[in-house]
C-alpha cells in the first residue's frame, strides 16, 4: 500500500516539532527545501500496517508569501502535493492559531486539527471543546496531551481516514464573494482558493494572463471603494471568523495572577531581566568552559593514549601509511573534542532555554543594544555561544529571520574568542607573558567584533526586518525535547564537519610526509618572519590551527620542541602569535558549517576579511610596539 | 512663466525664514549669499515681496517675514522636510541629494499628496537632519490616534492604522495587527520596546514599529 503522505503546517513554537518527533521517532532526515536556508524534515511512522511519511514544514502566521518561511510551505504544498494536511494548532493561542487554520481549510486539501497543548491550557484555566471545533470546521480534530503522550494513535488513525465532509469556509466581505463568483464561473477551472489568490494579486504565472488582469481589475474595485488594501480586508474577515469559532469553543475561567505570570514578570523588567539575563548567560559560558574542558580534556587524552599512539607505534615500518592514519584519527580527535564536549553541552543548555521559553525574552530584552548595530535582539544568543564553540554558533544563526543578519551575524561570531581561542590565549600569553596581557587579548576581540557588527550593520545590504517576535509562553522543558534537540544538532554536526575534518586532517599529514611543509615555511617566511617577527615554522603552527584553533599551539611546541615557550619566543612575538590565532581564518568546522548556512560565496568573504584584519592588527603589535619600545 | 516666478517667490521667503530664525532681519547680502545671486537681483525681488506684503523690508535694516510670508514660508519649509524624509526614509536617497531634489519637488507637489506622504511616514516630528517639521493639518487630525509606542505600561488601545513598510505591515496582519483590534501593553522597556497582548497572544514589537502603530487609548 503506498504510503501516505503529511505535511504538518502550524504557527512557529506550537510543539510542532515534538508531535513531529513523538509520532516518528529519532530516524528524520532533515534537508533544506531547495534554494533556500527554510528546512523540511522528514520521517515516517507505521500504523496498523501503513506508513506515513511526515513531512514537517517550517512554522508560518499565514499563508500570504510574506516571508521566505510562507513561501517554501505554499511551493512544497504545489510540487509535492501531499495527502493530507496535518494542520496543529495551540489550544492556549486558539484564536490567533485558527487564523492560520482558515487559510489551510481555503487549499482544499484533506486536513486533519491537531489540538495541542491541552496541558498547557488546562494549566491557565482554559477548556477547549474539541468536538465542537471539529463540528464547525468540518475536519477532525483532535486533542493531543503530549506529556502524558494521550492522543497521537487517534491522530495517526484520523491521518488516515480524514473525513470529507462540508468543511467550514470563511466568508469574505459581499464585494469580495460576488469577484470570486465571477472568477470561478468563468469556465476556467479555476477554484475557490485560486480565485482568493488572483484577487490578493498574489498569483504567479500559473493563471493564464486575462484572468490576472480581470482580476487586477476587480482588485482595483474593491480597493477604492473600501479606501482599504484587499490584505487587510480579508485578513479582518479571518480574523472575525476565527474569534467566533475561539469565543464558541473554548472557554476560560478567571483565573488570579498566577506564579508564572509573576515569574515571567520578574524575567522581562528591565532591571531584574537584565540581572537574571546577565547570571545566565555568566553561567552558560562557566558550565561550558569548565564541562566542556573538563570533557575535552578527558576525550582528547583518552584518544591520544588509547589510539593514536599505539596505532602510530605499530605502523613505524610504513611511514607513508603511519603519517596519513595518525593525522586521519587527529581529524577523528579533534572533531569528538569539539562536538562532544562543547556541542553537546551548549546544546543541552540552549534546548533548556529554548524550550521553556526564555530565548525569545532574552531576545525582548537586549534588543535595543543590538539595535544599534542594525541588528535583532535575537542576533545576542549566537554570540554568546560563540565564546563556547563558534560551531553550534553559527548553526544557531539559522534562527535569524534575514540573509542580512544571519550574514553579519556570522561573520561576529567568527571573532568572539571561542574555548579552543582562549586555550592558546591563556596557554601562552596568561602563562608566559601576563595575565594582564591575555586580558588585553579579549578585550582587542570584543573591540574588534563591535567594529565588524557596526561596518556590516552598514555596508550588508538587504531586508531589514524592525523587531517582532511572538513570546513563547513559559514553560517546563521536556526532557525528551531536550535530549532530541541535543542529538540533532550534534547529528548534523557530525555530518557534515566530520568528513571535511578527516579528510583535511590526512591532506595536512600527506603534505608534511613529501616535505611540502618546509617549503611553505619559506614561501610564507616574508609574513611570518617579515612582517610579524615570529620563527618560520610558525607558518606551519598556524596552518595546523585551520584544523582545530589550539593545534596551533600544540603544533608549535612540537616544532619548537618544547612547551616551555619562554625558552624560545620573546613575549612579543607570544604576543603576536595568539593575537593572530585568535583572529585569522575560522578552524575548518566553523568554516564548514559557515558555508552551510551563508552559502560559499559569504563564507568566502568572511574568511578572507578575518584574515586581513588577522595581518593587520597582529602586523601594527609586531611593527610598532618595538617602536615605542625604543622610544620609551 | 508664472510658475517660474511663483518658484523663486517660495525660495525667497524659505531662505528668509531660515535667515531670521536668529530673531534678526535677513540682510541683503546674506540673502544673496545663501541663494547665489547677485546682491541687485535679491534688493529688486525684495521690493516686489514687499508689495505683495509677504515681508517688511527697509534697505540696508535688511527683510523679515510679515505674518502671511512666514505662514507661506512654514509651509513651503514643511513640504521640504516631508519630502526630504520621505526620499530619506523611505525611499533611502542620501541625504544631500534629498535635499537638492526637496528643493525641486517642493514648489509641484499638491498638498494632498503631501499629506499622503506625511501620513505614509506616520507623520513623522523630525526630519533625517534633525530638525522640528512643523505639524500639518493631517498630522493634527491623526494627533486623536496616537503611537502604540506612546501608550503606558498596563494601558489598553485600539489600532487604528498600521504606518510601516508592506512586509512589515503584512506580516503584522498575519499577527492579526488588524483596524479596529483591541490590545494591552503587558510590558515597557526604557528603549520604549513593547510586549504587546492581542489576539490572545503576545508579541514583542521593537520600538521603531512601536511608533507606526496608531491607535486609540482604551478608557482606563
Amino acid at each position: 500500500m503506498k504510503p501516505v503522505r503529511v505535511a504538518i503546517i502550524g504557527n512557529p513554537t506550537v510543539g510542532k516539532s515534538t508531535l513531529f518527533s513523538s509520532l516518528t521517532g529519532i530516524g528524520v532526515m532533515i534537508s533544506n527545501y531547495p534554494g533556500t536556508t527554510v528546512e523540511v524534515a522528514r520521517g515516517s511512522a507505521t500504523h496498523d500496517g501503513v506508513t506515513l511519511e511526515l513531512f514537517d514544514l517550517p512554522g508560518v502566521y499565514s499563508l500570504d508569501m510574506t516571508c521566505a518561511e510562507e513561501r517554501t510551505v505554499l511551493d512544497f504544498l504545489a510540487e509535492e502535493r501531499p495527502d493530507v494536511i496535518l494542520n496543529v494548532i495551540d489550544a492556549t493561542r486558539l484564536e490567533r492559531n485558527l487564523y492560520l487554520t482558515l487559510e489551510v481549510l481555503e487549499l482544499g486539501l484533506p486536513v486533519v486539527v491537531a489540538l495541542n497543548m491541552m496541558e498547557e491550557a488546562h494549566a491557565i484555566g482554559m477548556e477547549v471543546d474539541a468536538e465542537r471545533l471539529s463540528r464547525l470546521l468540518g475536519v477532525p480534530v483532535v486533542p493531543i496531551f503530549l506529556h502524558g503522550g494521550l492522543g497521537l494513535d487517534e491522530l495517526a488513525h484520523a491521518l488516515f481516514h480524514p473525513a470529507k465532509g462540508k468543511r467550514f469556509m470563511p466568508r469574505y466581505d459581499r464585494h469580495v464573494e460576488e469577484f470570486i463568483r465571477q472568477l470561478t464561473g468563468m469556465q476556467m477551472g479555476l477554484s475557490r482558493y485560486d480565485a482568493i489568490r488572483l484577487l490578493m494579486g498574489a498569483a504567479g504565472e500559473r493563471y493564464p494572463e486575462g484572468v490576472r488582469s480581470a482580476a487586477g481589475l476587480m482588485r482595483e474595485e474593491i480597493e477604492r471603494t473600501h479606501g482599504e488594501r484587499i490584505e487587510e480586508i480579508l485578513a479582518s474577515n479571518r480574523y472575525g471568523a476565527a474569534g467566533l469559532i475561539a469565543r464558541a469553543v473554548a472557554s476560560q475561567r478567571p483565573s488570579r495572577a498566577t506564579l508564572r505570570e509573576r515569574i515571567d514578570g520578574l524575567l522581562m523588567s528591565p532591571v531584574s531581566g537584565m540581572a537574571i539575563l546577565a547570571l545566565i548567560i555568566l553561567g552558560m559560558l562557566l558550565i561550558v568552559f569548565f564541562v566542556g574542558g573538563f570533557l575535552e580534556s578527558v576525550i582528547v587524552g583518552a584518544f591520544d593514549s588509547m589510539i593514536i599512539s599505539p596505532a602510530s607505534g605499530s605502523l613505524v615500518a610504513h611511514p607513508l601509511a603511519r603519517v596519513i592514519v595518525t593525522y586521519t584519527l587527529i581529524g577523528v580527535q579533534a572533531g569528538l573534542g569539539i562536538v562532544v564536549p562543547y556541542i553537546m553541552t551548549f546544546y543541552v543548555l540552549m534546548s533548556l532555554l529554548e524550550n521553556s521559553g526564555y530565548l525569545t525574552r532574552a531576545a525582548f530584552l537586549l534588543d535595543d543594544v543590538m539595535h544599534r548595530l542594525r541588528l535583532h535582539g535575537r542576533a545576542m544568543i549566537p554570540l554568546i555561544l560563540g565564546f563556547g564553540c563558534s560551531v553550534p554558533a553559527i548553526m544557531s544563526t539559522k534562527t535569524l529571520q534575514t540573509r542580512r543578519e544571519r550574514i553579519i551575524t556570522s561573520a561576529m561570531v567568527c571573532m568572539v574568542p571561542c574555548s579552543a581561542r582562549s586555550i592558546v590565549i591563556m596557554g601562552l600569553v596568561a602563562t608566559f607573558v601576563s595575565v594582564w596581557a591575555a586580558l588585553s587579548i579579549y578585550l582587542l576581540m570584543l573591540a574588534i567584533t563591535i567594529m565588524v557588527g557596526y561596518v556590516l550593520g552598514r555596508v550588508v545590504r538587504g531586508e531589514e526586518m524592525g523587531f517582532i517576535l511572538e513570546m513563547v509562553p513559559l514553560r517546563v522543558p521536556m526532557l525528551k525535547d531536550v535530549v532530541d534537540k541535543t542529538w540533532m544538532q550534534m547529528r548534523e554536526f557530525v555530518y557534515v564537519a566530520f568528513p571535511l575534518l578527516i579528510a583535511g586532517s590526512a591532506f595536512l599529514g600527506l603534505l608534511q610526509y613529501v616535505g611540502v611543509l618546509d617549503y611553505v615555511n619559506s614561501l610564507l617566511a616574508p609574513i611570518t618572519v617579515g612582517l610579524l617577527g615570529l620563527p618560520p615554522y610558525a607558518a606551519t603552527a598556524l596552518l595546523f590551527g585551520i584544523l582545530r584553533k589550539e593545534m596551533a599551539l600544540e603544533t608549535l611546541a612540537v616544532l619548537a620542541g618544547t612547551a616551555q615557550f619562554s625558552l624560545v619566543l620573546t613575549p612579543l612575538q607570544m604576543y603576536v602569535f595568539a593575537v593572530f590565532t585568535a583572529i585569522y581564518m575560522p578552524c575548518i568546522a566553523t568554516v564548514t558549517m559557515l558555508s552551510r548556512v551563508v552559502g560559499v560565496k559569504d563564507t568566502l568573504f568572511i574568511t578572507c576579511l578575518t584574515f586581513i584584519l588577522a595581518l593587520v592588527i597582529s602586523g601594527l603589535v609586531a611593527q610598532i610596539v618595538p617602536l615605542l619600545a625604543a622610544i620609551l | 512663466m508664472v510658475w517660474m516666478r511663483k518658484n523663486i517667490a517660495e525660495e525667497y521667503l524659505e531662505t528668509i525664514l531660515y535667515l531670521t530664525k536668529g530673531g534678526r532681519p535677513a540682510k541683503t547680502k546674506d540673502i544673496a549669499d545663501a541663494m547665489g545671486i547677485k546682491p541687485p537681483s535679491v534688493t529688486e525681488m525684495l521690493a516686489k515681496l514687499k508689495d505683495e506684503g509677504y515681508i517688511e523690508y527697509q534697505p540696508y535694516g535688511g527683510a523679515s517675514l510679515t505674518e502671511r510670508g512666514k505662514a507661506e514660508a512654514i509651509q513651503m519649509e514643511r513640504k521640504h522636510q516631508v519630502l526630504e524624509t520621505f526620499l530619506v526614509d523611505a525611499l533611502g536617497v542620501e541625504l544631500e541629494k534629498a535635499h537638492d531634489e526637496a528643493c525641486e519637488m517642493e514648489h509641484t507637489v499638491s498638498d494632498s499628496t503631501l499629506a499622503r506622504m506625511c501620513a505614509f511616514l506616520g507623520h513623522p516630528r523630525f526630519c533625517p537632519d534633525d530638525h522640528p517639521i512643523t505639524k500639518g493639518e493631517c498630522c493634527e487630525k491623526s494627533e486623536e490616534s496616537m503611537p502604540l509606542a506612546g501608550l503606558k505600561e498596563g494601558e489598553e488601545g485600539v489600532i487604528k492604522i498600521v504606518c510601516a513598510d508592506k512586509g512589515t505591515r503584512d506580516y503584522l496582519l498575519s499577527l492579526g495587527f488588524l483596524p479596529d483590534t483591541a490590545l494591552t501593553v503587558k510590558k515597557k522597556l526604557p528603549s520604549n520596546s513593547l510586549l504587546v497582548r492581542i489576539k490572545g497572544a503576545e508579541i514583542a514589537i521593537g520600538g521603531d514599529i512601536a511608533e507606526k502603530i496608531f491607535v486609540k487609548k482604551a478608557p482606563a
